[in-house]
């Protein structure tokens, strides 16, 4: 009993630490001397005491974090039946001291979201998440109001996954308006939202989404079991979360895909994929992720499926040209001169010439210049951005030109990689290609056709070794399946959909008769 | 953390023999046409290598000559250079002295042999091309009447460089009338049969037609053209033994499979005033049949399926309402290919030369008769027995019924 020898004795301050570990103490004076500590200098703290009851002689306090709950809600909710209406109860057998407490929570609070907890640190954590707490002096436990409500931004369509046909909803920075979107999409209770609490100081809520009966058990349970493991100080957005939980630490590939997109986060839980949203994000993120799944676009299902296909095979062209357009262009004009058609090689040489750098020092600069074009335009101020596109068009593309310190082709062949790697619909799967771009320019400089497959074959064997969640990264191409695979070089048309993917779940896998 | 060292360092040793074959594109000599020939030099038989080489800077937009001619003084297109030398590859060394830029033939178009040299053998001016990696056994080869550095230096109004034009030629207009493309590979591969004959085109440095008489006079000089057609014949072991005329150029393209299109003029097949009618070929493919006689020798079929339009058909004879019209159409049709074919045929026996390849087709079709053979084989081919057996096909008579000028009185 050596914390009721302290409470006598509040003049030797307690480490906070100790204090969160304690429990609630029944005599309100204590425990508020005890919060007062913790929340010493969180100015966004209020501390209401005030008394109630018949004859105003029960203490009580409110609690809450400015900013984070609805002020009506508090007075209207709390206060006001607390200090108005108590008086009006009639005094009945019940209403007895003893069971005041009872009273309080069972018939005044007029609070929807009502819970309890008994030691700091829980209490703590609730004021710190928006709730707001009441302690009532004689009890050791508080009462807990759910009545949070901040401001945050609307949601809107998203900015970064552009759709022209499709839904525009986007996720936003609140976590509970995200299960709603997802919630509003799949009204089935299989649909399930674990919630986790992951980090130290910022105990971000955490939710894990998967759809019971099609999502595979062992993967679930993979998930959790990698996510209850992590231990960080703060989690600000899921892409901290993919890092951890990432089979693969020194792979430039993507490893989960990030979607701020709730119709897409729905259609991947439905083919057995896990989702995890993180409060304070509006990315959402799902593994397993496989490559393929990268040149897939959601409005590819929102389109005819012959057109859709059209569009994918065309990232697949642009996924190829990304990443292997320059190369092969070194590697052509400085290894294999025979291959180009006579006139279009002389074309080439005449406005090569004087130009004072090999073709692989030129296509590096080139290169360079577009990633710095291309990082400065999405860093800038908006209101300088048509300062960069002029500087870059005219500079790089012509005056660059007219010096003669570049050729034409090499800046044709520049713009047309550039825009490629705008094609994907995964943003980090753009930056993937960006960055393996350079390591195969190298080798088609330093050898040519044959650097370029060798340069490939490493790129190949890198990929098919790799996993997301016990899932081959280049499933369902390789291992071949020709049902997942039917969807995913081109668009298969819905009504020939009858089956899930079966890399994800082996389980129900029907999802039309 | 050693393996790690070394895995890192790995990829470096693939750099570290690179680039030895690296060549940036405006630091090669691009030939884009080769002539060879046989000249009398210095006491003794030496090779001539002419290049025709591309000259980049000239094609620069804005400078020099690249709106086509250019002015005096402005660099040229392209650039003829000739170099002597007792092989072809010390030919070519000699040029090298010239030229500040390593030659590379990887997009050589055509190769031209000077008449003397062929006559005197062209297997020795093959070697080095077939050998060099750069060079593409798809460039075509022809034979030039005279010597072939003529023709290379001839000035074309329309194209920058002899060479290019010749290969263009061949790639749009070979296997119309009595051009016939043939490239350097083939070439290669019929004389390293040994049996069989290759043939080649022809070009010929002829004045240009175009031209009237007091253009002449101003000019000065007579501007030349060039001119492509007939065969050049070789013996198996690669000298020039005779060249083919347009009408036998024809037979042996029949055989060859290497007509794309053409017209066959047949006389109109009714009586009274002939006026010719013009069929044109649509497509045609040959097969060779090879039969053995009793005697051990084999005889030769050739089967030859056409399909034929109508060209033009003028006169008073409203004759294509009938089918039989056709059909009549049809065996004149047969009649001149083979006829055509024959002539060839006679032709290519009285010079011992197998230009159709008939003994590879034995050998193909008959092997163990083709072993005991194939040493007489210039003996039995000038006695074999051909038959030409021509399947012409009817397709369109084109937009007009019969023709405008049809008289009434013949329907």
């Amino acid at each position: 009993m050596r914390y009721i020898t302290r409470k006598n004795q509040p003049s030797q301050p307690l480490p906070d630490e100790q204090i969160l570990g304690q429990k609630l103490d029944s005599n309100l004076q204590v425990n508020m001397e005890y919060l007062e500590q913790l929340l010493d200098g969180c100015s966004d703290a209020v501390i209401r005491k005030f008394k109630f009851g018949k004859g105003r002689d029960i203490d009580a306090a409110l609690l809450y974090f400015d900013g984070l709950v609805l002020k009506t809600e508090a007075e209207d909710s709390i206060l006001r039946p607390l200090m108005l209406e108590f008086d009006l109860m009639e005094n009945t057998p019940e209403t007895k001291a003893a069971d005041m407490y009872e009273n309080v929570k069972e018939r005044l609070l007029v609070v929807t979201d009502l819970l309890e907890c008994d030691t700091f640190d829980k209490a703590v954590q609730h004021l710190a998440s928006g709730d707001a707490i009441l302690l009532i002096n004689g009890y050791d436990r508080a009462l807990v109001a759910g009545i949070r409500s901040w401001e945050g931004r609307k949601t809107e369509s998203p900015d970064e996954e552009v759709l022209i046909k499709g839904p525009k909803e986007g996720f936003t920075e609140t976590l509970r308006f995200n299960t709603a979107l997802l919630r509003r999409r799949l009204k089935t209770s299989a649909f399930k939202m674990e919630p986790l609490q992951i980090g130290r100081l910022s105990k971000t809520n955490v939710v894990m989404c998967y759809v019971k009966g099609i999502a595979a058990e062992s993967l679930v349970q993979e998930v959790r079991n990698r996510l209850q493991k992590i231990d960080i100080d703060a989690v600000l957005d899921a892409a901290y979360l993919e890092e951890i939980i990432a089979e693969h630490h020194y792979s430039i590939f993507p490893q989960a895909e990030h979607t701020e997109r709730p119709d897409r986060v729905v259609a991947h839980v439905l083919e057995g994929r896990v989702a995890i949203m993180v409060d304070g994000s509006p990315w959402v993120m799902v593994v397993p992720a496989t490559f393929p799944q990268f040149w897939i676009s959601p409005e590819d299902y929102y389109m005819g499926y012959i057109p859709a296909s059209f569009i994918r095979l065309l990232r697949q062209v642009a996924f190829f040209t990304a990443l292997l357009l320059p190369s092969i262009y070194v590697a052509t004009i400085t290894y294999h001169q025979e291959m180009i058609p006579t006139p279009l090689l002389l074309t080439i040489a005449s406005s090569r010439e004087g130009v004072p750098f090999p073709a692989l020092v030129e296509a590096i600069i080139m290169e360079i210049t577009f990633e710095f074009l291309r990082e400065a335009g999405l860093r800038m101020p908006r209101a300088i951005g048509p300062a960069i596109s002029i500087v870059g068009a005219l500079v790089i593309g012509d005056a660059a030109v007219a010096a003669g310190l570049v050729s034409t082709p090499m800046v044709v062949v520049v713009a047309f990689t550039g825009i490629a790697s705008f094609i994907f619909p995964v943003y980090s799967a753009g930056i993937a290609v960006r960055l393996a771009r350079f390591p195969l320019l190298a080798m088609a400089g330093f050898l040519g056709y044959f650097g370029i497959m060798i340069g490939l074959i490493l790129l190949l064997v890198h990929l098919a070794s790799m996993t997301s969640f016990g899932v081959p990264y280049l499933s369902p191409l390789a291992p071949a399946n020709a049902n997942d695979s039917s969807d995913v070089l081109v668009r298969r048309p819905w009504w020939t959909m009858k089956q899930r993917p079966r890399m994800f779940s082996p389980i129900n896998r029907v999802r039309q008769e | 953390m050693r393996k790690v060292v070394v895995t890192l360092l790995l990829p470096l040793l693939l750099v570290t023999g690179g680039c030895w074959d690296q060549r940036e594109i405006n630091d090669l000599a691009m030939v884009v046409a080769t002539a060879a020939d046989v000249v009398h030099e210095a006491g003794n038989e030496q090779v001539r290598l002419t290049l025709q080489i591309a000259n980049p800077i000239a094609l620069v937009p804005g400078q020099g000559g690249g709106g086509g001619g250019g002015g005096p003084g402005a660099p040229k297109a392209f650039w003829t250079v000739a170099g002597t030398g007792r092989t072809v590859r010390a030919a070519s060394l000699s040029i090298v002295e010239r030229i500040p830029k390593p030659i590379f033939f990887g997009q050589d178009r055509l190769t031209l042999v000077g008449e003397r040299a062929a006559r005197l053998g062209i297997t020795p001016l093959l070697d080095r091309p077939l050998r060099n990696r750069e060079t593409r056994r798809s460039m075509y080869l022809a034979i030039a009447r005279g010597e072939a550095k003529r023709v290379l230096e001839v000035e074309m109004p329309t194209f920058r460089a002899t060479g290019l034009a010749i290969s263009n030629l061949f790639d749009l207009e070979g296997g119309r009338q009595a051009i016939m493309p043939v490239d350097f590979g083939e070439f290669a591969y019929n004389l390293s049969t040994g049996t069989t004959s290759p043939a080649a085109p022809v070009v010929e440095v002829v004045p240009q037609t175009s031209i009237s008489a007091e253009d002449r006079k101003s000019l000065g000089a007579v501007p030349q053209a060039i001119k492509v057609s007939r065969v050049a014949v070789f013996s198996p072991g690669g000298k020039l033994v005779d060249f083919f005329d347009e009408k036998e150029t024809l037979g042996l393209m029949w055989v060859l499979n290497k007509i794309k299109t053409r017209e066959i003029i047949v006389p109109c097949p009714v009586e009274g005033p002939v006026e010719p009618v013009v069929m044109g070929l649509v497509r045609s493919k040959s097969r060779i049949i090879v039969h053995l006689e009793k005697n051990g020798l084999p005889s030769f079929e050739v089967k030859v399926r056409t399909t034929c339009d109508l060209w033009e058909h003028f006169g008073t004879h409203p004759g294509l309402l009938t089918p039989q019209y056709y059909e009549s159409l049809e065996r004149r049709v047969n009649t001149s290919i083979e006829r055509e074919i024959m002539h060839t045929v006679r032709k290519a026996q009285s010079l011992h030369a197998d230009v159709f390849g008939f003994g590879e087709e034995v050998k193909r079709q008959h092997y163990p008769e083709w072993k005991r053979m194939a040493q007489d084989w210039p003996e039995i081919f000038p006695v074999v027995k051909v038959t030409v057996k021509a399947e012409t096909g009817f397709r369109h008579r084109g937009l007009s019924v019969e023709p405008v000028t049809a008289r009434k009185e013949h329907r």
